[in-house]
Order: structure tokens, then sequence, then C-alpha cells
């Protein structure tokens, strides 16, 4: 809660704050926001301009892109927010690991980080849907790789510090094991910058999600994402440019408000950022 | 900063200079833009990658006319045995392949060798196996026999393209035909160039060259049309060509395909067994809202899968329709338990159309019972799990040499084939018709064998022919006389570019 109220006083933060609130209450009150489902093709409807039955038009099936667009957040928002669970969980445990136990395993846990990091994420993430498939899930798998790198180099920053502080030197001093003092010491002293880190990867996330969709090997028709809705747009730009500015305004919406947010936290959280600030 | 912005706006003039230097008009190279990329320059895996090329690189026996009738090419004259078991083939003299070694009946036994072996993987292989024995009596004849007529034999001459096979064994590189441009160079994913053939028996293009690029996307070649920087662009949406129509720097038009889309169900899914299952679905199909918003006013339906002119259409069993309410009630006499769970296997990245097909399926099967999932898979991954391993259970596909003689269509494609054809569906009737349809020069006794043929497909429906593919192209205001086979394979031999 107190987390909210500092986001409600920061000024950035509270646009951020706003508009996510907006975009994450049309994606779960979309059915009651539209008359039409998501993938309901109307005969003869095809490609119509906009109109108070379509406000945004309808796309080349006949489909609703109001409603389309509507409910693309739903997948944009889960994809975005999943990766970066799955990301984090694995970057921080490889860096978090690779910090406190140092050695070979640093080493080993590093390299494969920096394998990862040395592709860029969009092409790394069409590789790894290449090998799993085109769906949801896989997306979000592909885009948490890629992710994982930035999470890993933190948490083994943090880590590389925590383990010469006082406290752990006096769990281990007390027979604590590597694992509970990674989990209950260093873990929770971690968050903080992780958190901001979390916050600023949810946009790379949905903007990767929007790209592997937008390429086709997202998530897979016909659910809606604006990715997928923006490449088919593409075809029919000259006729309905409504098709492709809507998704497009969409993202760009979520995007900046993700960003605000991160901003705001980043601010709020981030030891290294706030005594920058001070000493400036 | 203003140096480099003039350094900045140089490049930008020199690369607009370098674009507008390379427009069509202003080099004599005619340059296509296509979406696949050209792997190697094998003429026989007949993709659609492959489209542009086979009929400028290489030359065969004999082409369809307009009127389909077969045109001499590099065979001059042919004659039937009056038995119709066997074909002597007169051979052009005087032509060479493009390494200038000549060309004589050695290299049609030795491409229809290659053909026939099934390490080379020539789509035409069953279709040429109907040649069972090919002689060369002198250099300039060649005697094909038969076990049976076989009236098909110019369909196989179309696509059966004269290679050099000794110089040609590694297509990834090499390319020794007698067409009216050589290879110059290959760049798989990027750029094939052909060179006028100076030499060429039916006299020399007045292209310098052609070029075949692959684009990332239709958008992109389109984009790049109307930029000056292709000339051509095919394989088009009526919809991408919209707007070109109204434009009065670009030329429209259309060909047939060869192509047409279908519905192929797998019969070894239990529920696909069914008829009334079966009968449901083609009911359920949409064919004329297909049509129309694949190819517009110039769309039409098939229920059989030929032309109006075919021998083998017949009226009568043209008979599919469109309506949910007797889907519904067919499905419901099924005897099956509803709702009926099936997956259709797709590929955007193969034919994105087979994508659309799928959705529109899904959602008007979605209403009486049948509910869809799609499976999209990459062009390997569809390619495995219909033809090689047939784990599909329904899916969204198109099949080829549609529109020429129905033999050709149903003795080797793997949808119509009657044995071994992907959909599991076994029938002696069905095999007899189309054996005895393919098997006799005979008209009347072809139209009664591909009757049963017609009353078959209606009533199994094991296959549903959902549409003819058009090939619609945009090509740039300079360039006339385009030039398309039967099988809507582009020939460039006499294309003019004219300021």
């Amino acid at each position: 809660m107190a987390g909210l109220q500092y986001l409600w006083h920061h000024r950035g933060g509270r646009i951020g704050l706003i508009l996510i609130s907006i975009v994450i209450l049309l994606s779960i009150f979309a059915p009651l926001l539209t008359p039409y489902g998501p993938n309901e093709q109307i005969r003869g409807n095809e490609l119509l301009g906009m109109s108070w039955t379509h406000p945004f038009g309808t796309d080349f099936l006949g489909r609703d892109i109001y409603t389309r667009t509507l409910y693309g957040s739903r997948v944009s928002l889960i994809a975005g927010a999943l990766a970066v669970v799955l990301g984090a969980l694995l970057g921080t445990f490889m860096g978090i690991t690779a910090g406190y136990l140092g050695g070979i395993t640093d080493a080993v846990m590093m390299r494969i980080s920096d394998a990862i990091s040395a592709f860029p994420a969009i092409l790394l993430a069409a590789a790894v849907v290449a090998i799993l498939g085109p769906g949801f899930i896989q997306v979000a798998i592909a885009i948490a790789i890629a992710q994982s790198p930035l999470f890993a180099r933190l948490a083994r920053a943090i880590a590389l510090i925590e383990r010469q502080q006082e406290y752990v030197e006096a769990a281990q001093s007390m027979g604590a094991r590597s694992g509970r003092i990674m989990m209950r010491h260093i873990l929770p002293n971690s968050m903080g910058p992780l958190i901001v880190q979390a916050s600023l990867s949810v946009g790379i996330a949905i903007l990767l999600e929007a790209g592997l969709s937008f390429l086709g090997l997202g998530v897979q028709p016909p659910t809606p994402s604006w990715g997928q809705m923006l490449a088919d747009a593409l075809r029919f730009i000259d006729i309905i440019p409504a098709y492709a500015i809507f998704p497009g305004i969409a993202l760009t919406v979520v995007l900046v408000a993700i960003n605000l947010l991160a901003d705001a936290l980043r601010d709020g959280l981030d030891p290294q950022h706030v005594t920058s600030k001070r000493i400036t | 900063m203003s140096n480099i912005r003039s350094k900045l706006l140089s490049s930008i003039a020199a690369s607009a200079m370098a674009l507008a230097a390379s427009s069509a008009t202003a080099d004599n190279v005619l340059r296509l833009g296509q979406t696949s990329s050209l792997p190697n320059l094998n003429p026989y895996v007949l993709a659609p990658a492959y489209e542009p090329m086979v009929n400028n690189l290489y030359d065969t026996l004999t082409r369809y006319d307009a009127n389909m009738a077969p045109e001499a090419r590099l065979a001059e004259s042919w004659t039937f045995s009056e038995d119709g078991l066997s074909l002597t083939i007169k051979l052009r003299q005087g032509v060479t392949f493009h390494s200038g070694k000549p060309f004589t009946s050695a290299d049609v036994k030795a491409s229809m060798d290659f053909v026939l072996n099934p390490d080379n993987g020539a789509l035409i292989s069953g279709f040429a196996k109907r040649v069972t024995q090919l002689e060369t009596p002198d250099e300039h004849t060649v005697v094909m026999s038969f076990e049976a007529p076989f009236p098909g034999v110019f369909d196989l001459f179309e696509l059966f393209f004269i290679v050099d096979i000794e110089t040609s064994s590694d297509f990834s590189k090499d390319a020794n035909g007698t067409g009216p441009f050589k290879l110059a160079s290959h760049e798989p994913g990027t750029l094939t160039r052909l060179d006028r053939n100076a030499s060429y028996w039916n006299g020399a293009s007045s292209l310098e060259a052609v070029e075949i690029i692959t684009s990332p996307n239709q958008q992109a070649a389109l984009l790049a049309l109307k930029s000056g920087e292709l000339d051509l662009v095919t394989e088009l949406g009526w919809i991408d060509v919209l707007p070109f129509s109204r434009d009065e720097d670009f030329t429209t038009g259309s060909a047939p395909s060869g192509v047409a889309h279908d519905l192929s169900l797998n019969l070894k899914v239990p529920v696909l067994q069914n008829p009334k299952v079966r009968e449901a679905i083609d009911l359920g199909l949409d064919r004329e809202r297909i049509a129309r918003l694949f190819f517009g006013p110039e769309g039409t339906t098939w229920c059989l899968p030929y032309n109006p002119n075919s021998i083998a259409y017949f009226e009568e069993y043209d008979n599919c329709e469109f309506n949910l309410d007797k889907a519904k009630a067919a499905l419901e006499s099924s005897g099956e338990t509803l709702p009926i769970e099936l997956k259709i296997l797709t590929s955007t990245e193969l034919r994105t159309e087979y994508t659309t097909v799928a959705e529109i399926l899904q959602a008007d099967l979605g209403e009486i019972g049948i509910n869809l999932t799609i499976e999209n898979l990459d062009t390997a991954g569809y390619r495995a799990a219909y033809a090689k391993n047939r784990t599909y259970e329904m899916a969204s596909h198109a099949f080829g040499r549609a529109g020429k003689d129905p033999s050709a269509l149903l003795e080797t494609t793997v949808v119509f084939r009657p044995n071994d054809n992907v959909t599991g569906y076994e029938n002696p009737a069905y095999v007899e018709a189309v054996k005895a349809g393919g098997s006799t020069p005979v008209l009347e006794e072809r139209r009664a064998a591909y009757k049963e043929v017609a009353r078959i497909f209606r009533e199994d429906r094991f296959i549903l022919p959902i549409i003819p593919r058009i090939r619609l192209f945009v090509s740039q205001n300079e360039l006339s006389n385009i030039g398309w086979s039967a099988d809507g394979f582009a020939v460039f031999e006499k294309v003019e570019i004219v300021e």
C-alpha cells in the first residue's frame, strides 16, 4: 500500500498507474464493453470503416477491431507479466547462485548468461519459438530466456556485495546452509533493484511478444494479439488505416505507462539511483 | 554535425540514384520479387519459390498454349502409335545447352532417369512412372512406351524440364538447361540472376537479364514495386492488387495458377470415418466467402477439383452448398457425441490463406457443434504432419496440377491418388474409375470413368475442394508480354520493356 502511495505521489508514476489501471480494467471487463466476441465473424461486414456499430472498423474476416483490441490487451499484459516472472526467477536463481557460491559455478552460470545476451533478444526469442513451436506459453518462455541475463547480472552483483556482509557471516557461523542463506537472507535484500528491473522488463517483454506475434511466431490465430493485428493490418492499411492505428496506439499507451511506472519505482526503490540523485 | 548531416544527405541521394538506376527501364533487367526463398535450382522440386525460375532456365518437350493444346518446344513433332501405347517424338535440332553442349535424345533419357530415381525426390516421379520404357533410336528421336494409353502425357511434359544432368548434379549452384536465360549467379534467400541466352533456339530475349529477388514479406515486395525497385510481383491477393489497379503507372492482371485450395480430412480419425460428419463439414464450408475474400470478384468456387471446361467436370455433381442448418441436422443425425473436438492443420508460413480458411471454418463449424483447434505449424512441421507422418486430423491445404488433364491430378497428387493418398481413403471403385479414366484415349470412355469419380467425390467427401487459385500480379507499365504456363509459372522469353 505504501508503494502505491509512493507511486501516486510521483508525477510520472501517477500517470503510469492511471493508464495501466485503465488498460487492466478494460482487459478484465472487455466482455461488458463490447457486444461482440473477439473471434466473432460477421459475414458480409469485412473491412468496414469506423462507425457507431464498429468504432474501430472490422478486419478482413468481419471481426470487430475494437473488440479484438480490448481482448488483445489480455495477451500482451499476461504474456509480458508471465515472461518477466519466469525470466526473473531463472535469472535471479542463476545470479544469486553464481554470486554467492563463486568459483566454477560463477564462471559457468555467467558464461551461459553471456552466451544468451550475445544474441539480440528478438532473434533469440524467435529461435526459441522455432524450437518450441508457436504459442502463448512458448512465447513467454522464449522471452523469459532472452531476459534472464538482465536479472542474472543484477542478482549476481548484489550477491557479491551481500555475501560479505556481517549478517551473512553470522548465518554461516551458525551453520546455515548455502541455499537457506541465499533464499532467506540475500534474496530479500536484493528485491528492490530486482523489482525495478522487472518493471522495466515488462515493457520490453510486451514489445517482444508483439514483435513475435507480428512475425507469426507468437500467439496463434484466432486469439487476438496486438502484434498479430498489426501484421494483418499491413495488407489493408490503404483501405482501413484504423486496423493498424488502434492496436498501435494501445501498444504505445501500455509501453508508456509501464515505463513511467518503472521510472517511478526506480526513483523510489533503487538505492544507487536515489544516492546518485542526492549527490547530484 | 553539419558535416555528418551532409554526408548523410549525400548517401541518401546516392542510394536514391542507385535505386533509380536499378529499375527495369534503365538497364533492361526484369526484377521479380517473391517472398519464398529459392534454395536451389532443381526444377523438379516444383515448390512455389521455383515457379519463376523453371520455364526460364529450362525447357520442356511441349508446353500448353492458351487453348490447352500442346505446343512444340524441344519436341518438334510427335506421333502416337495406333494402340496408343507408344509415342515417338522428333526432337528439335540445333539446340544447345547453356554450356554449349548440343541437346540430344540422350539428355531426355538422362532427365527421365533422374526423375524416376526415388533418391532425387522429383515431384512428378509418380506420374513419370507411366512411361515404362524410353528408347533413343537416334540423337533426335525419343520413343516412349506406356502400359496403357496415356492421355495425360502432355501434362507430364509440361513439368518435365530437360536438364544436362552431367553438369547439373549439384543444383545448389549449377543449372545447365536450354532455356531462354542462363544462370549468372545464385544466392539462396537473396537473389538469383539469370542472364539472356544469346543463342536461344527460339530467338534471344530482348531482356538483358532476369533477377529473382527474395523479399521479406509481400508488403515489402509491394513497396519495392511502388518505389520502382521491383518490376513484377506475383501471388497476390485481390486486396493487394486493388490500389495498383487504380494507379496508371502499373499493370494488374491474372493468370491461372494450377493450384486449388482444399480441405483434407484424415479418415484414420474415427469421427471422420462417419459420412454424416463429413457431410456436415462440407455443408459448413463457406466456399463463396473464401473465394470473395481471396480473389474478390474474380474468385470462383469448386466442389469438384476441376474447371467447368474439364472432361471430368459434371454439373450435376457440382452441387455443394453452404448451409449451417443442414450441417447441424447432418451432424445431429451422425450419432456422434457433440461437441466434436477436432484439430485443423495449417501453416501461415507456407500460405497465409491456409490459416484464413482454418479461421473461417473454425467460426462456422463452432456454430454447429464441431470445435476446431487450429494447429499452425512451420513449413517443415506442416509437411511432416500432412504428407509424411499423416498425423493431421483436418488440413487446410492446396493441391497442384489443377485445371489440366484429370489423370495427372488423380493419379499423382498425394491428395487424390487412389492408393496411399494422404486422407487414407480406400475404395476399389475409385481405384478402378481413376485407372479407367487415365488409360484410354477415347473421350466417351474417359467421361464415363470420370463421372464415376465425380460421384464418389461428392458422396464420400474425403477431400473437399474449395476454390481454384488465380495468380494475380502487378507489374510496372513498361513491361509487356509476360507469359504464363498452364500451371501459372512465369515465362519471360518474350517480355519486352518499352520506355
